[in-house]
């Protein structure tokens, strides 16, 4: 007798051991029954992907081609590149089973020093050297006061996010002026270039890419996600991991901070505030599992963040009231996040 | 079957979401003008689309609306969603990232005004030695100012609550507004307040102010600060929104001060009858939105008033205030009338405040008719 878990192995389990050979591959045609197969199997890469384009089609359609106007397209890219980065970023976080709501009140901090700097410097380096340096920092502080102190990961980005957010609001409210670039034209490289916008969302996809699969990092930070003990047990140095995620998390998000303080010219008390849901959003309609593990995948980050923003805008655009556009969003968000997220019982498994 | 449920409700929200988005999609070659708020659910979100929804009937102009919250880069997603649209111009409640707003306006050939605040077009830093600076972007040509609140005096404002105050015969008065770096009036309308009840009562004692940042709980704390430190409080001039955080915060305390509150709510009737509130007031949104739509509507038509200094970039709008039920059933009728050409302002006076229709419209008069008080605007319509 088969068991349940045996009838669904990939080789199906009427086959001979003759029938499993080269002729019977050649005997197999495609039929319907197949590509079903393949859907069911690729469901949540399918309802990430479709989302994605089905949100791009019915935009087009209702904006009446505005969606793709160069001025919206410029619009949608400066939307994007901020989250985009922080998301890639904070997948590392959320791949090793971290958690981080702090991600706002960073990218605040950041915005607030750049301004900063670049009216005492002029230097557009500095700006950006010491946006990483404040973010890193403060990604360790979260990923260490998390790692060392046994702290879970939700407080100590709590902590974080209130210390950032109090120093800024300290400083916004300590003169009546607006705190804001004396020339903007400084920052127009992070502003107004477009190509470097995206120019930099490839390179740092590509480098997070490599790092999350392809490098120890990576793939030991997915292992810690699924199951700590036994990532341990297979020689992963599982605090290292975790501090080095948060790391490589600080460096996004600081540059992001650059793109996004860039983008608004100047900062007010709530600089960077709702960053830390956008993100989840984004990862989430991408189909990221928040618990990580070996089912995070980096292109959630990316297809997810491109999508809430197409969402957004395509909502605006489209001339959908505005009372309406959060249950729009909220409904479709929801039912991504059922059709993608809910643990699937026909999953395909070995016996064990 | 789970699974079927599941794709037809997809199925069913797609097709609701494309035929909302269809039915809205407009593509009408009116001039377009976008606006940008907070919210649009508050009595003065709505009242400000109702008066919009009035001048598209008045005029050949459509608007858009954006919620933005109060998020800086919600802000700059909302402004560039509009001007996607193609939004000849774009009303902004508050100046949040004002240059960069200015800019992207330019770039796109869209006028840009502020709403609901006073702009200032220079700075004062202490690195120029404090002499006056060009903040960038306000010398932009697409830039048409902002409006300042309480009729441009916030001290008559003051004035007007301590005489309330004197004549309910109060003598110890709290304070609570919004810190002074985000709302700047409020500390000139309570200085003006406590100098004229000193004035009317020397015995009277208002405490120093207190400030909180705009969510209930900090309200709430200030409020019980306010209670431990002066347990015999008789009133509270709520200045940081008082009827939709000071009142709630004093009931939850269990106190029977009474409030002096800027801000207008669906309360006010109820809480004026009980002698719980004796003063409350709120920014005439008509005359906000038509001080920024005069500018707006004379620069896409090429006009601009003679008189109009280059520094004089704010209009006017006046501070209706309510101390007893016939000020209230006069708000109700003038100032958010369901039927606004009863209110504020009408289309036909609003053409004759502009240039385009009235070549001796000066901007003297647009800030007469936008700073109008209550009894002025009474006194209009009956005539």
């Amino acid at each position: 007798m088969k068991t349940d878990k045996e009838k669904k192995v990939l080789i199906p389990a009427e086959a001979t051991v003759e029938e499993t050979s080269a002729e019977c591959v050649e005997k197999r045609k495609f039929t319907g029954a197949d590509v079903w197969q393949f859907a069911k199997s690729q469901k949540n890469s399918l309802i990430r992907y479709g989302a994605f384009v089905l949100v791009l089609i019915v935009f087009a359609i209702t904006t009446g081609g505005k969606l793709f106007s160069t001025y919206n397209m410029k619009s949608i890219i400066s939307q994007v590149t901020p989250l985009l980065i922080m998301s890639v970023g904070l997948i590392f976080v959320f791949a090793h089973g971290g958690m981080d709501i702090s991600v706002g009140a960073v990218v605040g901090l950041c915005s607030l020093l750049s301004v900063y700097v670049l009216n005492d410097t002029g230097s557009l380096f500095l700006v950006l050297l010491t946006c990483i340096a404040v973010s890193v920092a403060c990604y360790i502080i979260n990923g260490g006061s998390s790692i060392f102190f046994k702290i879970m990961s939700t407080i100590s980005s709590l902590a974080i996010m209130f210390a950032a957010r109090g120093i800024v609001t300290y400083n916004v409210s300590r003169t009546e002026d607006t705190i804001r670039f004396s020339d903007s034209s400084l920052v127009k490289l992070f502003s107004d270039n477009y190509g470097f916008m995206i120019a930099s969302c490839v390179i740092i996809v590509l480098i997070c890419k490599v790092l999350f699969d392809y490098t120890k990092l990576g793939k030991q930070a997915k292992a810690t996600g699924d199951n700590p003990l036994g990532a341990a047990q297979s020689g992963a140095n599982v605090n290292l991991i975790k501090m080095l995620c948060y790391v490589v998390a600080g460096v996004c998000v600081g540059i992001a901070s650059v793109f996004a303080i860039a983008r608004v010219g100047s900062v007010s008390e709530n600089m960077g505030s709702g960053r830390e849901m956008d993100v989840l959003i984004a990862l989430i309609l991408g189909g990221m599992t928040l618990s990580g593990g070996t089912r995070s995948k980096l292109s959630a980050a990316v297809i997810g963040s491109i999508t809430y923003v197409l969402l957004s805008n395509g909502l605006s655009i489209s001339g959908v009231p505005t009372n309406y556009i959060s249950l729009v969003k909220g409904i479709l968000f929801l039912l991504i996040v059922v059709l993608t997220l809910r643990q699937s019982r026909n999953i395909r498994e070995l016996p064990r | 079957m789970k699974k079927r449920i599941i794709g037809i409700m997809l199925i069913i929200v797609l097709v609701v979401s494309l035929a909302v988005t269809v039915a809205a999609c407009n593509n009408s070659n009116k001039t377009k003008i976008g606006v940008m708020l907070y919210n649009f659910t508050d009595i003065q979100g709505t009242e400000i689309k109702s008066y919009c929804e009035y001048l598209e009937k008045n005029f050949d102009v459509e608007f858009v609306y954006e919620a933005v919250g109060s998020n800086d880069e919600a802000h700059i997603s909302g402004l560039q969603n509009l001007l996607s649209q193609g939004c000849n111009a774009v009303i902004s409640g508050y100046d949040t990232a004002l240059s960069r707003s200015i800019a992207m306006c330019e770039d796109a050939g869209a006028y840009y005004a502020v709403l609901l605040g006073e702009v200032s077009k220079y700075e004062y830093l202490e690195e120029n030695g404090y002499q006056p600076t060009l903040v960038e972007g306000m010398d932009s040509k697409y830039f048409l100012g902002g409006v300042t609140q309480f009729g441009g005096d916030p001290e008559t404002v003051g004035v007007a609550y301590a005489e309330a105050a004197y004549a309910a015969g109060l003598k110890k008065i709290g304070a609570i507004s919004f810190p002074t770096f985000t709302f700047k009036d409020g500390e000139t309308i309570y200085n003006s307040f406590k100098t004229k009840l000193a004035e009317l009562d020397p015995t009277a004692n208002v405490y120093e102010l207190q400030t909180f940042m705009y969510t209930q709980e900090l309200c709430e704390a200030e409020v019980t600060k306010l209670l431990t430190n002066h347990p015999d409080v008789e009133a509270v001039l709520g200045l940081g929104s008082g009827l939709d955080y000071i009142y709630p915060a004093l009931q939850n305390a269990g106190s029977n001060a009474k409030l002096l509150a800027l801000g207008y709510n669906n309360t006010v009737e109820s809480l004026l009858s009980q002698g719980k509130l004796l003063t409350a007031g709120t920014n005439n949104y008509t005359q906000c939105v038509a001080s920024v739509f005069v500018r707006i509507w004379d620069a896409l038509n090429g006009k601009s008033f003679a008189d109009q200094g280059e520094d004089d970039i704010n209009g006017i709008a006046g501070y209706p205030i309510i101390t007893s039920s016939a000020d209230l059933a006069d708000f109700k009728s003038y100032i958010i009338p369901s039927d606004k050409a009863n209110g504020s302002i009408t289309a036909e006076e609003l053409k004759n405040a502009m240039v385009t229709y009235n070549e001796n419209a000066t901007w003297a008069a647009l800030n007469e008719l936008t700073g109008r008080t209550l009894a002025e605007i009474k006194e209009a319509r009956a005539a």
